[in-house]
């Protein structure tokens, strides 16, 4: 009975940090139809704006909550005016130019800051459940997860904003044709697109650690679940990570680590033959 | 109220508008007949703003807008209905409506209950997707997204096109009587002579992207006339 329960919060944690790292892509290449191959690296900037900050002396909280999302949106609305701007529409061109801005940012994270893992301790403490125990960082980010999801719906479903940004999606041409400024609907939702990847990047900081190079070990887990969750970005995210999430961390249980990564990946590539354009290509199509 | 000189206008690399010379006074409402591929939509989006033009100028009020993106002009008062409606197919119609109001006039959404008053039949079809409403209705509910910016100037692309023919009459009345209650100034590409006829003040041909003569509106119903218009194109009226 213990163990059930352990079974159920660790998939469940699963599911949420699969939802939270992919979650910026996610909004980033539904409603904008931008590959962003440096997501990865605004992870990583997300975790040493928080540990850095924090190391400074800023309060544990708003480091991780509002320094690093603020951050990486100053950095994603610059990087969208200097670099995706010129791109829109090109995608070969844009995935080529956010990988370059990926390499630089690594090599730059590791001259500035060296190859040292930074870290700091979850907060929290351990609950116990029975004969186990559990950190109680991961019923925060579980719930942190939950919460922001509920955000963004609510966000995208009522708000004035999250209107514009609909139609705007749908169609940009008719959009500017009724008096909606587009570039700065695009540009406000990549920053938004890259605010919510250095919350992600922060809130796993205390669990997985920062390094220049962390960003890749996000980027193909975020990849796979986009391109598995389809272009409606929250239900996508959502579906996907919870059947991708659900399925590695049940085969971990069941044998080891590394097996719960080959069967997320087998897991993807049966649901890619199957529905070649996502979850959300055929089901939840209406969805946000 | 608007006056363009010398317009050109390219769609990519091939010239499309070949020098447009046209000026409309505050409360005309102006028809524009062509075929297919003279240039007519072209024109009206080089005047909203979502076609580059590439010589020439459009002032709109006194205030030359030609290098001004399109959101700006609907700012200032230019409404535009394109050609396929192009409604908003995820959106509900209200939010189809609401989406207008707010882009164009920031938080005051009281244009949208104007124009449900102006458009009675949209009442029903608020909570409906606009990719499920029939031809005729998204035909309405484009030219109500359109009004929803408070335009003063309505920029009309074939409402006619795919429309049945009841629909037709009752667009047609619907834009007479907007045009007495809110003063508006029209400019109409058409192809339907009877539509544009029944709605002008004045009509112009456009012929390879240029104007090429003007023609009393009760000319249309002329069987010369249209002889003469029906035998310039394919013949599609």
């Amino acid at each position: 009975m213990d163990l059930a329960v352990v079974v159920v919060i660790q998939i469940l944690y699963a599911v949420a940090s699969l939802a939270l790292i992919s979650i910026g892509l996610a909004i980033i290449f539904g409603m904008m139809g931008v590959i962003n191959f440096a997501h990865g690296e605004f992870l990583m900037m997300g975790g040493y704006a928080f540990i850095l900050s924090y190391n400074a002396g800023v309060n544990f909280w708003i480091a991780m909550l509002v320094v690093a999302p603020v951050t990486i949106a100053v950095i994603g609305v610059v990087v969208e005016r200097l670099i995706i701007r010129h791109l829109y529409g090109r995608v070969i061109e844009t995935v080529l130019a956010t990988w370059g801005l990926s390499l630089f940012l690594i090599g730059l994270a590791a001259t500035v800051l060296g190859y040292h893992q930074k870290g700091v301790n979850p907060p929290f403490g351990t609950i116990r459940i029975g004969a186990y125990q559990e950190g109680g960082y991961t019923f925060f980010v579980i719930f942190v997860t939950l919460a922001l999801m509920a955000a963004l719906y609510v966000g995208f479903k009522y708000t004035r904003w999250g209107l514009i940004a609909r139609g705007t999606m749908q169609n940009a041409q008719m959009a500017s044709g009724i008096g909606v400024n587009v570039d700065r609907v695009y540009a406000t939702t990549f920053g938004i697109g890259a605010a919510l990847s250095g919350l992600a990047g922060a809130i796993l900081a205390p669990i997985a650690g920062v390094l220049p190079e962390i960003g890749v070990t996000y980027v193909v887990k975020a990849f796979i679940t986009v391109i598995g969750g389809g272009a409606v970005a929250l239900a996508g995210t959502g579906a996907a990570s919870s059947l991708f999430g659900a399925v590695s961390q049940a085969v971990t249980f069941l044998s080891r680590p590394v097996v719960g990564e080959v069967a997320l990946l087998v897991v993807a590539i049966v649901l890619l033959r199957l529905l070649p354009l996502g979850i959300t290509g055929r089901y939840f199509r209406r969805g946000l | 109220m608007l006056e363009v000189n010398g317009l050109r206008a390219a769609y990519g690399r091939i010239p499309i508008l070949h020098g447009i010379d046209l000026e409309i006074a505050a409360g005309e409402a102006v028809g524009i007949l062509g075929h297919n591929g003279m240039g007519k939509t072209t024109l009206m989006k080089t005047l909203i703003g979502l076609v580059p033009a590439t010589d020439g100028s459009i002032a709109f009020d006194g205030v030359d807008v030609t290098r001004e993106r399109a959101d700006r002009r609907v700012r200032r008062g230019m409404g535009y209905v394109p050609q396929g409606r192009e409604i908003f197919p995820r959106l509900s119609v209200r939010e189809n409506l609401r989406m207008a109001a707010l882009a164009a006039g920031g938080s005051d959404e009281s244009a949208v209950d104007e124009v449900l008053a102006d458009f009675p039949r949209l009442e029903p079809l608020l909570d409906r997707e606009g990719s499920a409403l029939s031809g005729g209705e998204q035909q309405i509910l484009a030219i109500a997204r359109c009004l929803c910016t408070r335009p003063r100037l309505l920029l009309l692309d074939e409402p006619t096109e795919g429309i049945q023919p009841s629909i037709v009459e009752q667009i047609g009345e619907n834009l007479a009587a907007l045009r007495a209650s809110r003063g508006l100034t029209v400019v109409l590409v058409e192809q339907n002579l009877d539509f544009t006829a029944a709605l002008s003040s004045r009509v112009l041909l456009i012929q390879k992207g240029e104007i090429v003569r003007a023609l009393p509106p009760e000319s249309l119903r002329d069987p010369e006339i249209i002889e003469e218009f029906v035998g310039v194109g394919a013949g599609t009226v």
